[in-house]
């Protein structure tokens, strides 16, 4: 009976004892805050952002002559058929020098932290020369790898399936742009847009984990270029 | 009874006092400094089948492109058809049949102009530091749903999950000649890497130009690695 006894408080002890330590964790680490050390990756958060942002209502419209949309069937009729067309015949790889008019104006500076990749072809769809692109990498938020893609191509309409409340028009590096903010300001695991419209069409930059001041001056930097 | 309350409150005090001071017990904690070695599989057709490798060593398959770190693996029908995650785990040491990590499914790049990119992040169980990049372009994504990896010592464990479909992104600034999966890595942090020497180059097989260097290889076969990723796990 009496070891009965020593052990039942012994267990009561030990139940106890373990509240006080995760009580003392709960409180030591903090838990609910949505710090993240570098390199680390909290995937919880990262998923519930995503959520709560496809929750909100999505953008549908056209700015400064760009249509933009979260699914093709969302654009209007003739931007469809132009773009059918458009790939109708296919789409290549073509030398980048057949793609001269679709090159930069100014040179293309971007700061010393983005490191340019390897540059692919242009593209030729329908054999039309239809884009020409850059690819740069970045220390990105939390300390991890950022992609950044930029290009210029033949279109006027524009498949983005984001909230209404990222998209913004405003002035970036003297020019006009359609700027669509990433989710959260440090732009962990997401990806931000920023479309200049231009005669031919369109220079586009998407960038992915980029955090949102690194989105503007790669903005600043193109549109420096583009002018 | 007295004597028995106060040890309920001493119990309470001496576990917040340790909570404070020592770490949070994880399931990985006794196995800092292990080596995990990630050895990843082609991405495409069904788990034991014979994927067809359709463009060697490349960063671009085009007649003007260059070796670089991807391969591209013909999916089956039409667009449409299912892409993986594929990979054997191994740990350096005992335990063994463990958890090493997490898989994160995550879109880097989709509409607009460009290709459609998806990655998984591997990341570390327990410390949670992202480990390793793994990046299929022409894809999309069906489940999105964090998934666990598994590793073990000498025969490893091998993880098949179906992650999304390929897509036809041919736009203005995106070829793509039929379902496909162009799959390539991401060098990050302080991960080692390596890339399976056994696949063609791009001059021997860069479909359809020069089929003839182009070959199937069992997709489960840990001979058959695309590229291996390996870190010492907590540091």
């Amino acid at each position: 009976m009496k070891i009965t006894r020593f052990i039942l408080v012994l267990g009561v002890l030990a139940v106890l004892g373990g509240g006080g330590f995760l009580a003392a964790k709960l409180v030591g680490n903090g838990i609910g805050t949505e710090a993240e050390q570098p390199g680390q990756v909290d995937e919880k958060l990262i998923q519930e952002r995503q959520a709560a942002e496809r929750e909100q209502p999505r953008f549908t419209g056209e700015l400064l002559g760009m249509f933009i949309g979260p699914s093709e069937a969302a654009w209007p009729e003739k931007a469809r058929t132009d773009q059918a067309q458009l790939v109708a015949g296919g789409c290549v790889g073509v030398p980048r020098s057949a793609a001269a008019a679709l090159e930069f104006p100014r040179p293309l500076r971007l700061p010393a932290e983005y490191v340019a990749e390897e540059q692919q072809s242009a593209t030729a769809c329908s054999g039309n020369v239809t884009g020409l692109g850059w690819r740069y990498t970045a220390t990105g938020a939390n300390g991890i790898a950022a992609n950044i893609s930029i290009s210029r191509a033949v279109a006027k309409a524009l498949v983005y399936d984001v909230a209404a409340d990222r998209v913004a028009v405003q002035s970036l590096g003297g020019r006009d742009a359609i700027f669509i903010r990433p989710i959260t300001p440090d732009g962990l695991a997401q990806i931000s847009y920023v479309v200049f419209p231009e005669s031919f069409g369109v220079t586009e930059i998407q960038t992915f984990n980029l955090p949102e001041v690194g989105v503007l001056a790669v903005a600043e930097a193109v549109a420096e270029a583009s002018k | 009874m007295l004597r028995i309350r106060w040890l309920g409150l001493a119990a309470i005090a001496l576990g917040f006092l340790l909570g404070l001071v020592l770490p949070l017990p994880e399931a990985t904690t006794a196995n800092v400094g292990d080596t995990i070695t990630v050895y990843m599989e082609p991405p495409t057709r069904s788990s034991g089948s014979s994927a067809f490798n359709t463009c060697g060593w490349h960063d671009e398959c085009t007649e003007s492109g260059n070796p670089g770190p991807a391969l591209d693996w013909d999916a089956p029908a039409d667009f449409g058809s299912p892409w993986y995650f594929r990979s054997w785990g191994y740990t350096s040491r005992s335990p063994g049949n463990r958890l090493y990590g997490r898989g994160i499914p995550l879109v880097t790049q989709t509409g607009g102009t460009t290709c459609e990119i998806r990655t998984v992040w591997i990341a570390e169980l327990t410390s949670g530091p992202l480990r390793a990049i793994p990046v299929y372009t022409h894809t999309t994504i069906t489940n999105s749903t964090v998934f666990y990896l598994y590793a073990r010592v000498y025969y490893g464990l091998y993880v098949s999950r179906q992650i999304g479909t390929t897509v036809n992104d041919n736009r203005a600034n995106c070829t793509n000649t039929g379902s496909h999966v162009h799959e390539y890595d991401v060098p990050y942090g302080s991960t080692s890497y390596s890339r399976n020497g056994n696949y063609p180059t791009l001059d021997t097989c860069s479909y359809p130009e020069v089929p003839d260097g182009c070959h199937s290889y069992t997709n489960n076969d840990v001979n058959n690695y695309t590229r291996w990723f390996q870190w010492k796990e907590g540091q």
